[in-house]
């Protein structure tokens, strides 16, 4: 260290006096002193990045100069200035914002004769005459569109011209072939609405002045409604395309976190926050500890939900991800399926949770519709407003859906408009959560979904007590933007490690790269067990599950169920017994019917695979009882009330990671690029176990 | 391990330069550029981020130091910004120290001496000079332009919104990375 020998501060008027006034080519940054006029007249904006006050920026913050006398030389350009105009106007710029690019150079004439041939390339941009903004207040500074004794497609021209012009900050949008705008309604929630005659008239107006001409002068008018309706009709328009209006930072396909309010055009999203929602920084590189209190207080906000294993808890972090970072996943998201035993169990309380955090607002619900024609036009209401979360709540009974088995898979949906005889067409990019009580899915919904389970294991859950946070959906929605840092923490920490793959992760079909992103992101935090449950959700879609109701209530009226009984003996009692052969699952009727061999081994099988699932309101189920003379004995049980329910935290299992970990090492001699991530993710993790101390 | 030392050392330039000041302090991080025709210290995948003065000091120390092994050059605004996000010059917030890029140039020996020097590698200099009082950004900018000028630094980066290596972290520009030095005061 070297010491610096001078006072602590210094008064800037000691500065001032003391250091010698700039050269004199060199004028003042605010533009004090006298700054040559340009060629042409330019608006405040174009006199700005004349005066060099808005040059062109490096990286680094350093100017970039060349770029700088393009830039200038576009607004001369785009003001009408001539070819020599601009030469010799960027040739004193140059020299006098003391940029000094090609200053003294011997080809500097043919330099600033390149940058008019690239911007004559370019073409002229007349966007950059208009300086007034889209409220239209100045008028005088609108341009003048003559509306009579012309040609259509002329004065069409003219008017998309001028909407184009003052669309920057994008106000006007294209979605489903149609023009559209962001608005938020009386409660400041968002929307994207189509923009009929009545909206484009209204923004026509304020973006130009319209005016007939006849012998006696010009006369002021209203836009046409001919106009408007043209302008409304054109096969295409120059606005910008949108995909949906978010209401949290979210992830971008290349890790980046987009987090600026307004128009992002990389992701095709418009990014409105509530009132005063701000998320923190998310920071680039998230550490260890960072996860940590990330996990923990997730844990916070959907801990206390009864999962009736880890998949459960996993699953549910990876839908909380989902929404954030549905941008970063290629490819469809499959249906998040939340059930339970019995109503009060919380299912509707945890996806309102979930919605909340990635939403800021409860997902747009969607009554499980009775027919299919009524499924489509929901899906495609829903998905035409923009809808990024959609909740089909309280799911009675069966599934079936082939529309939404369809929108599930499907990048864009297609259907007809309601009303009218035109089909609208919209990307598919919302997240979709259903709810319900022993949800049953039928057709190709079950390969589609991905499985939440609940079970408080009691008869009254809705009873259940101390809770960290009784009024869970106050607290979620007060600490949003802390929950949303912390999602988008465990998303970064992800991406920053290089997207290790999550280990043993089961192959979940057409939903392969959101498996592989959401699934890493859950491993990487240390949450194992993502997907786990699939093999059962398959399995459970096949059960009669009323049929199988009935039979273990008869068997647990004919017999001592409490006993233990192996499948040869119960076989025995059910050829004896009319009350246990008539209440038999269809299928095991069926091989009942066929032979007894037959029947005994169908029945050991159906029975060990539904083990432990509940049936009706008792929570009746099959219990494995031990083994006789090597054969497995049986028993039933009504649900124990004494459960330890599985948090996130709980889950946490600090061997996952380090075999994540030593499976990276592993791809690092393999992968140069990542090894240097690789160290920083393991260093800065240190030892998994003192996480665990920490709780 | 990098150790907390370094970490010291930003945050003591940091507190010179923006002591008693409220606002959004930037921290720029990123990757030299692995392209074969890159030029030295051009960055890919780069990062900027806010964070709250004074509150989040230590954090935003942190996460650079945290950048800096990861094998990223770092940086921080030289100023406070008004608002987070915008490294722009009207965001600027007041400022309490000048600052020259020397870029191998020395403050002549007349002139007021810089009340902090940072090494951002061997030879080169950023020099600052902290202020009795906080003046106008536009002010700022204009004295250091004269003092850019009159010394003849770097002279892209005398403006608002400049960033600059802090001091504890690594250069990554040339080859193998050096040690960013910086000593505060007398």
């Amino acid at each position: 260290m070297r010491s610096v020998g001078a006072p602590q501060a210094w008064d800037p008027e000691v500065i001032d006096q003391a250091i010698p006034e700039l050269p004199k080519a060199v004028p003042n940054y605010n533009g004090s002193v006298r700054v040559d006029e340009p060629p042409v007249e330019l608006s405040v904006r174009a006199l700005e990045v004349w005066r060099g006050e808005k040059p062109k920026t490096k990286a680094t913050g350093e100017i970039d100069r060349s770029g700088s006398l393009v830039k200038i030389g576009r607004v001369l350009y785009d003001a009408g200035a001539t070819r020599s105009a601009v030469v010799t106007a960027l040739a004193e710029r140059d020299e006098s914002l003391a940029w000094r690019k090609y200053t003294g150079r011997a080809d500097a004439d043919n330099r600033y004769h390149e940058i008019v041939d690239e911007l004559e390339s370019n073409g002229r941009n007349r966007r950059a005459r208009m300086s007034v903004d889209a409220g239209g207040v100045k008028r005088d500074n609108l341009p003048t569109i003559v509306v009579n004794n012309r040609q259509l497609p002329e004065v069409t021209a003219e008017a998309i011209e001028a909407l184009a012009a003052h669309n920057d900050p994008p106000e006007i949008f294209v979605r489903a072939g149609r023009l559209v705008r962001v608005r938020e309604d009386e409660n400041g929630t968002p929307e994207i609405q189509p923009m009929d005659d009545p909206h484009v008239k209204g923004r026509l107006a304020r973006v130009a002045n319209y005016v007939r001409t006849t012998e006696k002068g010009e006369t002021k008018v209203i836009p046409p409604d001919w106009l408007v309706k043209d302008v409304g009709q054109l096969p295409y328009w120059p606005f910008p395309s949108l995909e949906a209006v978010v209401e949290a930072p979210i992830m971008r396909p290349d890790g980046t976190i987009f987090d600026t309010p307004g128009y992002d055009p990389e992701t095709r999203l418009y990014y409105r926050p509530g009132k005063g929602f701000e998320v923190g920084q998310i920071p680039t590189t998230p550490t260890h500890t960072d996860t940590q209190a990330a996990i923990r207080l997730l844990d916070e906000a959907v801990g206390e939900f009864p999962y009736e294993d880890g998949a459960s808890a996993a699953n549910v972090l990876a839908l909380m991800l989902t929404p954030l970072v549905r941008q970063a996943v290629s490819g469809p998201v499959p249906l998040a399926l939340i059930d339970k035993p019995q109503a009060g169990t919380g299912g509707s309380l945890l996806a309102e949770t979930i919605a909340v955090i990635g939403s800021g607002r409860t997902a747009e619900m969607l009554g499980a519709p009775r027919d299919e024609e009524e499924w489509r036009k929901q899906i495609t209401a829903k998905l035409a407003a923009g809808a990024t979360m959609i909740t089909v709540d309280n799911v009675e009974g069966s599934l079936y859906a082939p529309s939404l088995a369809r929108a599930l898979t499907a990048r864009t949906w297609t259907d007809r408009v309601l009303g009218r005889s035109e089909t609208v067409t919209v990307s598919q990019r919302a997240t979709w959560i259903a709810t319900g009580n022993n949800i049953q899915l039928r057709g190709d919904l079950p390969r589609r979904c991905i499985w939440i389970r609940l079970d408080a294991r009691e008869s009254r859950p809705w009873q259940r007590e101390n809770f960290r946070h009784p009024d869970l959906l106050g607290w979620v929605t007060k600490n949003r933007s802390r929950l949303v840092h912390a999602l988008l923490t465990l998303a970064r920490a992800w991406f920053a490690a290089g997207r290790p793959k999550a280990p043993n992760l089961p192959r979940l079909g057409s939903f392969e790269g959101w498996a592989e992103t959401v699934g890493g992101m859950v491993a990487f935090a240390g949450i194992p067990d993502f997907l786990g449950n699939l093999a059962e959700l398959y399995d459970k879609a096949d059960a009669g599950g009323l049929e199988w109701e009935t039979f273990l209530y008869t068997w647990w009226e004919e017999l001592d169920a409490s006993k233990p009984i192996t499948v040869a003996e119960l076989s025995k009692v059910i050829s004896t017994n009319d009350d246990l052969r008539a209440a038999l699952p269809g299928d095991l009727a069926e091989a009942f019917d066929k032979s007894a061999g037959g029947f005994s081994r169908k029945l050991g099988t159906a029975l060990a695979k539904r083990a432990g699932t509940r049936y009706g309101d008792d929570g009746m189920h099959i219990l494995r009882a031990g083994e006789f003379r090597r054969a497995i004995r049986w028993k039933l049980e009504l649900s124990s009330t004494e459960c330890e329910f599985v948090s996130l935290v709980s889950l946490y299992d600090p061997s996952a990671r380090k075999d994540k970990e030593r499976k990276k090492g592993e791809g690092a001699e393999k992968d140069s690029t990542n090894s240097q991530t690789h160290t920083q993710a393991v260093t800065s993790h240190g030892d998994p176990e003192a996480w665990e101390e920490t709780f | 391990m990098i150790p907390d030392e370094r970490s010291e050392r930003t945050t003591e330039l940091w507190v010179h330069l923006f002591e008693g000041l409220d606002g959004y302090l930037v921290t720029f991080t990123g990757r030299q550029s692995s392209n074969p025709g890159a030029r030295p210290n051009e960055l890919d995948d780069t990062a900027q981020s806010s964070w709250r003065w004074p509150e989040q000091r230590d954090e935003a120390a942190a996460h650079l130091l945290e950048e800096s092994k990861a094998g990223r050059d770092a940086y921080f605004g030289v100023h406070l910004f008004r608002r987070r996000g915008s490294r722009k010059a009207d965001n600027a917030a007041e400022v309490l120290a000048l600052w020259v890029d020397g870029d191998g140039a020395r403050v002549p020996k007349d002139w007021p001496q810089p009340t902090a020097v940072v090494e951002s590698s061997p030879g080169r200099h950023h020099f600052y000079w902290r202020l009795t009082r906080p003046i106008a950004p536009e002010e700022a900018a204009q004295l250091n332009k004269r003092l850019c000028y009159g010394m003849g630094g770097d002279k892209g980066k005398w403006s608002l919104g400049t960033v600059l290596r802090a001091p504890g972290t690594l250069n990554y520009k040339r080859g193998a990375p050096t040690l960013v030095a910086g000593s505060v005061g007398a």
